[in-house]
């Protein structure tokens, strides 16, 4: 059967297969498979049938199933974009040094969303074919533009219901301006809360400054009032590490445990608008991030080990993929690309990109990936120019490097990303950081699931229990 | 498949014999080296060259390394176009099978 194939050392070989099925082999078994002189009769020709690896026909069942598991791998196609992201504001009240937003002042005028507009993209939006969506308020800081989101929210919901469908709302917010109003409305209507915190004070602070001072208190503060208002698993937290939090690792963690959070997303800096423009203050190396990266997944494991139930939303989202049949929607994983398939956005000023890091282009004067605007079709938008060139170079698996990995089951193509950082929609993946970042997880997560530690794998499928674990979310800090 | 240097010990020939390597394993051979490299692949006949240069200028013990990087890349490049070769109507199979009955039929509205 079709196979792709890694060296994870010396003497150990991943084998991976289209449906996502993997086996780790040492030298001599992978030459003997590779060879294709496997004993009919030896455990090894078992494992490998099992997961598909091997056949001598293929005969039907075995084509099915292999079918069956792809399909089911990219089922996370159907429907359209599920996740709809709205932009009432551009207007924020922080001042945060890797914001990839072009944020205006709180006063700035001609930066908000009219009800006209956000009424068209309401209704592009449950022109989806999905049955459900999710309905996502950005911004700038949106709880500035709480009369539209409130508005947003209950149009949306009245015009959902009468065509039979659901939309799930999450509120992207710093949580600096909460007041008992905004958490009143989330409890009524179910909006989720999501928000940032850095880490203890000394680093959410310096990276999230705040006039007047003590965003961390207040973040902390808020987050207990929304965990208290709406109950368990409606507020999620989300970290950016620069390299002020590379030598953190465990009191990040640490922080997060402290207000009731029960996983992080540790999230390397995005090569977009202000986080490039001060990369050079803020930046690191990728392998910098990934020594933060297994420092911190260590110690996560090490908890876990001692009875403290935490996960990491990246590697659980890396997990799902490689642990279980199911595709996951997270665009910055997926092929083909989660840009305009997975995810849309509706700017404050009536236009449509394919991702929040296109809109951040469009912030920018770059309009490559604007779909188009909440004034043209469904068809026009969905099936336009853009999005035919975003397909051209979104699918992984037609990729230069990509092509022969044994990771692309399991990863992404995100052509706006290497547009931005390459110039280049397909990219180099030899020089690519999000390549790089993501082969150096995908190497340390198999060499965990290699060591033969039966309580890494427990910890892990722990972490895959659907009410355990919050997603992460798909685009960027609030 | 030794490297041959030149004078200056800052640029390497590997020479492949065409009817053991295909292009194609050689190119992707090549390709991996691209992020360190400057990397052309030349035929003569059923020979291919490739020629290698680090990016930086350097030569020595990394040039040497590169080369036998290469080589190794080569093999696993090699063992994946056999194998890509000898599962390709499976692979055609398996696509049609998850993903055709998705295609439009022909006349379907
Ligand atoms: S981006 Fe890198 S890790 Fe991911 S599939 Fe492509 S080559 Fe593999």
């Amino acid at each position: 059967m079709p196979f792709r194939f890694h060296r994870l050392s010396a003497d150990r070989v991943l084998l991976t297969n289209q449906g996502g099925e993997f086996a780790l082999l040492d030298t001599a078994d992978f030459d003997t498979f590779a060879g294709g002189t496997v004993p009919s009769d030896s455990s090894l020709h078992l494992d490998l049938k099992s997961k598909g690896f091997l056949t001598h026909g293929p005969d039907e069942t075995e084509l099915r199933v292999a079918a069956s598991q792809f399909r089911t791998k990219k089922a996370f196609l159907e429907g359209g974009p599920k996740l709809h992201i709205f932009v009432p504001t551009l207007r924020c009240n922080q001042g945060c040094g890797y914001c990839q937003v072009s944020r205006a002042g709180v006063e700035t005028c001609g930066v908000d969303m009219t009800s006209e507009t956000a009424s068209k993209a309401i209704d592009i939006m449950l022109s989806c074919p999905a049955k459900a969506v999710t309905m996502e308020f950005q911004g700038g800081e949106a709880l500035l533009a709480f009369d539209m989101v409130k508005w947003m929210t209950v149009t949306a919901s009245e015009r959902a219901a009468k065509l039979g469908k659901a939309v799930r709302f999450v509120i992207c917010t710093n949580l600096t301006l909460l007041t008992d109003e905004h958490l009143t409305f989330f409890a009524e209507h179910g909006v989720s809360v999501s928000t940032s915190l850095d880490g203890p004070a000394f680093l959410h602070d310096r990276n999230r400054p705040i006039s007047g001072g003590g965003a961390h208190d207040i973040v902390v503060r808020n987050i207990a009032r929304c965990n208290e208002a709406l109950g368990s698993g409606f507020t999620s937290a989300l970290m950016t590490s620069t390299v002020h939090s590379l030598p953190h690792a465990r009191a990040i963690i640490d922080e997060y445990i402290a207000v009731g959070q029960k996983s992080i997303f540790l999230r390397d800096l995005n090569p977009y608008g202000y986080a490039i423009k001060t990369g050079h203050a803020l930046g690191y190396d990728t392998d910098l991030f990934l020594d933060f990266y297994r420092e911190a997944l260590a110690y996560i494991i090490e908890l876990n080990r001692n009875g403290t139930f935490f996960s990491e939303s990246f590697a659980c989202t890396l997990l799902r993929k490689i642990m279980t049949p199911f595709g996951v929607g997270f665009v910055d994983l997926q092929s083909p690309t989660g840009e305009g398939f997975g995810v849309v956005l509706y700017n404050h000023d009536g236009s449509v990109y394919a991702s929040d890091e296109a809109r951040m282009l469009g912030e920018m004067g770059d309009f490559t990936y604007r779909l188009g605007t909440v004034n043209d079709s469904y068809a026009a938008i969905f099936f336009g120019e853009t999005m035919l060139d975003i397909a051209a170079a979104g699918v992984a698996e037609s990729l230069p490097g990509c092509s022969d990995c044994t990771f692309v089951p399991y990863c992404g193509a995100d052509p706006i990303r290497h547009y931005r950082t390459q110039g280049d929609p397909v990219g180099h993946r030899p020089t690519s950081s999000f390549c790089r970042k993501n082969m150096g997880v995908f190497r340390h997560l198999f060499g965990l699931l290699d060591s033969g530690d039966p309580e890494i794998e427990r910890i892990f499928l722990s972490w895959l229990m659907p009410s355990r674990t919050v997603p992460p979310r798909p685009t960027w800090q609030p | 498949m030794l490297p041959v240097f030149d004078d200056r010990g800052v640029s390497a020939s590997i020479g492949i014999d065409g009817a053991l390597y295909d292009e194609d394993a050689a190119l992707a051979a090549a390709y991996m080296l691209t992020d360190r490299c400057h990397v052309a692949v030349d035929r003569e006949g059923s020979v291919l060259t490739v020629t290698i240069r680090l990016k930086d200028g350097s030569g020595g013990e990394a040039l040497k390394t590169a080369c036998g990087d290469f080589g190794n890349a080569l093999i696993d490049a090699a063992l994946r176009a056999r194998i890509s070769d000898q599962t390709a109507d499976i692979r055609e199979a398996l696509l049609k099978r998850a993903f055709g009955e998705l295609a439009p039929r022909p006349g379907a509205a």
